[in-house]
């Protein structure tokens, strides 16, 4: 390979962006306006900036103090033990779980039927606390399980109670997985949009809602690029301190297993895999006891013509459907291209990315659809490309860098062609995780709500989240859960699918 | 040559896809609430014009105006339904309307519901402001504003930023306290439970039970009245001062089908039009036409306050941001 290509080679990540950065471009060249931009510089800004912070902060160190026991479980009970397995199950939420069911179960929690704490910082921060904490006990988790075996036992021999083992000894090995279970928990909480809607209030908005507010309200996009910018730059930083900690060369395999039964961490275990049951079970709960009480069949009503004339749920049902399967497709397609011409400033570019306003994209492309006449299905295809390949290039880094190069190597001696060496040699291997990317991809859109809320203004292009949150948010009770079930059963078999494939994958490994 | 071949394809299905029959249809731009416009008055409409009726409703008013400037360059929109005189200063500044006088303004029965005088906009319904609540929940009836402070977090506002009603709340405590709105609304925060995006969310959570009261209408009684066949909502117009809220209709500038668009501005003040906004819309109609008989449930307020447009142009946004700084600090 020459210098230039080796260069191009090298700038090919940054090249997903471009879409992304033409749409901000070129709305900022017809709105942005310097004064605008420059009046930001002021204490409502720093309000703003505060609240985010505090909020998002304060979410995260509760995200971590609840998985403490939690994780500790699991390292404990990894093998075949049921709660460990439902706690995995758990997983899903951050991920998968479509935000507007998140924020149904709240507001049926904190708007008194069961307490009266609805627009509250604690209901933004146990909604947080809810949907990001099952990221901290996995990655904590799977690192914990991977300390040596000889650390350990030592530690044990010397009589040290599990939570002093857990703070002096696997603290320090596993803060490499602890800073990224930060940065992600934190890069979550910091750019909540639809948690923040819902449940919070003027007095409780962050960055992601004052650029939404911004470009809604009175269209400053001066505004709201200034917020976007505070927003990623914020991330970046963090991401960048993330990325310099320690690196876990202690972490290997077998991790002993233990029988032994205490009672303090399987108290908080129970009582965390409690919590996440029964957010994601509320709404279903309230359907049966819904349907059942008032004697109506919810469910056949959100598909009855008569409803679909004013809530498109059929019509957004296949929209989400097309959409999603069209992106998780591209995205693994595109992913797998982007990972064999890997870099180091490849890979910071892309995950840097996860710090870019939802908003300002969704604005961004809204506009350049306008102007250009770009169908709708297209433009949202590319948002939700931009949005969800750092995502898939983190799940599948590991299987394809991780390739055995010698079998590559061999099959460049037979041919010369690199689509029959794919096709020979690579895809009977990575199949599984291709598919489980894309059934992860496929999750990860059909549940995503602020790009597709910001882009549906006059609902041109009707999604499953942002009808669902249009139905919820006339109170629709009955007709809310009987979606939220639909859409739960829905995620949940994909889920089932992908943690089928995760363990064949696992087995297939370890054999 | 493939490579070209595929670009093409591209570009066609590109510009195709999006390419529509825009001849003889008529987009209409309005918010949630006037979706009850499709059911029967656009079919006449079209039927009568023999034109295509696109509906396409944006969740908050607020929302309509930020989506014409958008299309500035590239008009989708003929008409827009639901401005507000606050609203018209934002839609002039930015010259996303045009003007029309319609040949059935003769017909609205009061000249002074007519807000702008170069007719840029048209009023079709009016009415005035209040606050309603669930005699259920209290003991005693709130009558003024000050008894709406004395309770906490118990009354639903929309936001002034996103909402028609919300932004002429805002007007009606400024037109009522003058230069001391601002101490009002610190203390008025603390009964805020949360400002709403717009009328129909803070009317489903005030149905939801979240709190006891509510900004909306004076005809929310008849409403009540009329849906649930008692007064199961009533409505008080606090210490009988009351505030008018008009709703007019503009033609977008450069719109597509202009002479349609004149057509159904015309159409909103024909009597067939009228007559269903006291059921529908829960205004009042700017016409003469009779009134529903479960309107004599609807509350009038003794004194109507007033702002001067030109004192809402200078300040709007200034408040806006005071209102704004209050609530974020509400205590």
């Amino acid at each position: 390979m020459n210098r230039t290509a080796l260069k191009f080679s090298r700038l090919l990540p940054a090249l997903y962006l471009l879409p992304a950065a033409c749409a901000v471009l070129f709305t900022a060249a017809e709105f942005f306006e310097i004064d605008s931009f420059s009046a930001l510089l002021n204490s409502d800004t720093l309000f703003i900036i505060r609240s985010t912070l505090i909020q998002s902060s304060l979410s995260t160190l509760l995200c971590f103090m609840i998985s403490i026991g939690p994780v500790i479980f699991i390292s404990r009970n990894r093998q075949d033990n049921f709660l460990s397995n439902i706690i995995r199950i758990t997983f899903f939420i951050p991920y998968y779980y479509p935000v507007v069911s998140t924020i149904i179960s709240f507001s049926i929690i904190f708007s008194g039927y069961f307490l009266k704490f609805q627009y509250s910082l604690f209901s933004i921060v146990t909604a947080h606390v809810f949907y990001n904490s099952p990221v901290m006990v996995k990655y904590l988790s799977e690192s914990i399980v991977k300390i040596k075996r000889e650390i350990h036992e030592s530690a044990v021999l010397e009589t040290r109670s599990y939570f002093s083992i857990f703070r002096h000894i696997s603290m320090p090995l596993i803060i490499k997985s602890f800073s990224r279970a930060f940065f992600i928990v934190f890069s979550f909480c910091f750019t909540s949009f639809g948690v923040i809607l819902a449940l919070g209030n003027i007095r409780y908005s962050n960055l992601e809602i004052s650029i939404f507010t911004s470009l809604n309200t009175n269209l400053d996009f001066s505004s709201a690029l200034g917020y976007g910018f505070i927003q990623f730059a914020v991330l970046a930083i963090i991401n960048f301190f993330a990325s310099r900690t320690g690196s876990p060369e202690l972490l290997i395999e077998n991790y002993p297993s233990s029988n032994t039964w205490n009672l303090k961490e399987t108290f908080f275990s129970v009582l965390y895999a409690a919590f996440e049951f029964l957010i994601v079970s509320l709404p279903l709960i309230c359907f049966f006891a819904f349907t059942h009480e008032k004697k109506t069949n919810y469910m056949k009503i959100i598909f009855s013509e008569k409803f679909n004339t004013d809530f498109p749920v059929i019509r957004s049902i296949m929209n989400s459907f097309v959409l999603s399967s069209l992106s998780a497709l591209s995205v693994t397609f595109i992913t797998y291209i982007l990972l064999k011409k890997n870099s180091k400033s490849g890979e910071m570019i892309i995950t840097s990315a996860i710090g870019i306003s939802t908003a300002l994209l969704s604005i961004s492309f809204l506009y350049v659809s306008i102007i250009f006449g770009i169908n709708p299905y297209l433009i949202m295809l590319a948002g939700f490309m931009t949005l969800s390949i750092p995502y898939s290039y983190s799940l599948m880094h590991q299987h394809v860098t991780g390739f055995n190069r010698s079998m590559l190597e061999a099959a460049l001696l037979e041919t010369k062609s690199s689509l029959k060496r794919f096709f020979s040699i690579e895809l009977p291997v990575i199949y599984p995780v291709l598919i489980l990317n894309f059934l992860n991809v496929f999750a990860i859109i059909y549940g995503e709500f602020t790009f597709a809320y910001i882009f549906n203004s006059g609902n041109s292009l009707p999604l499953v989240s942002t009808t669902g949150y249009s139905i919820a948010s006339r109170r629709l009770l009955g007709e809310t859960y009987a979606l939220n079930t639909f859409n739960s059963f829905f995620i949940i078999m994909i889920f089932g699918l992908i943690f089928f494939i995760s363990s064949k994958l696992k087995t297939g490994r370890s054999k | 040559m493939k490579k070209i071949t595929i670009i093409l394809l591209l570009c066609t299905v590109l510009t195709g896809l999006s390419a529509e029959n825009q001849q003889n249809e008529l987009t209409i731009y309005t918010y949630d609430s006037l979706s009850w416009i499709e059911k029967n008055l656009v079919k006449s409409f079209e039927q009568t014009n023999h034109c295509r009726v696109k509906v396409v409703k944006f969740e908050n008013s607020s929302k309509i105006i930020s989506r014409l400037i958008f299309e500035k360059r590239k008009n989708v929109a003929d008409i827009a339904v639901g401005i507000t005189p606050s609203m018209l200063i934002k839609a002039k500044k930015n010259k996303i309307v045009a003007d029309y006088k319609s040949g059935n303004i003769s017909a609205i029965k009061d000249k002074s519901l007519i807000f702008d005088r170069e007719f840029y906009c048209t009023p079709f319904d009016f009415g005035a402001l209040a606050v309603i609540y669930d005699p259920a929940k209290f003991k005693k009836t709130p009558e003024s504003f000050d008894d709406i402070l004395k309770m906490e977090n118990s009354i639903i506002i929309q936001d002034p930023r996103t909402s028609s009603t919300g932004t002429d709340f805002l007007f009606w405590t400024i037109a009522k306290y003058g230069d001391g709105w601002e101490n009002f609304w610190e203390k008025f925060s603390r009964s805020v439970l949360t400002a709403a995006p717009g009328w129909t969310e803070s009317f489903s959570k005030f149905e939801n039970g979240e709190a006891p009261m509510m900004v909306s209408y004076a005809t929310d009684g008849a409403y009540s009245m009329e849906n649930y066949k008692s007064s199961k909502y009533k409505a008080f117009i606090p210490d009988n001062e009351g505030f008018i809220q008009i709703e007019g209709v503009s033609i977008v500038k450069n719109a597509p089908n202009r002479k349609l668009a004149e057509k159904w501005i015309d159409f909103m003040l024909s009597d067939q039009f009228q007559k269903e906004i006291p059921l529908n819309q829960w205004m009042f109609p700017v016409t003469s036409v009779a009134l529903p008989d479960v309107y004599k449930y609807a509350v009038t307020p003794q004194k109507i306050l007033s702002l001067d447009a030109s004192v809402i142009e200078k300040n709007q946004e200034k408040w806006l941001k005071s209102w704004v700084k209050i609530m974020k600090n509400k205590k």
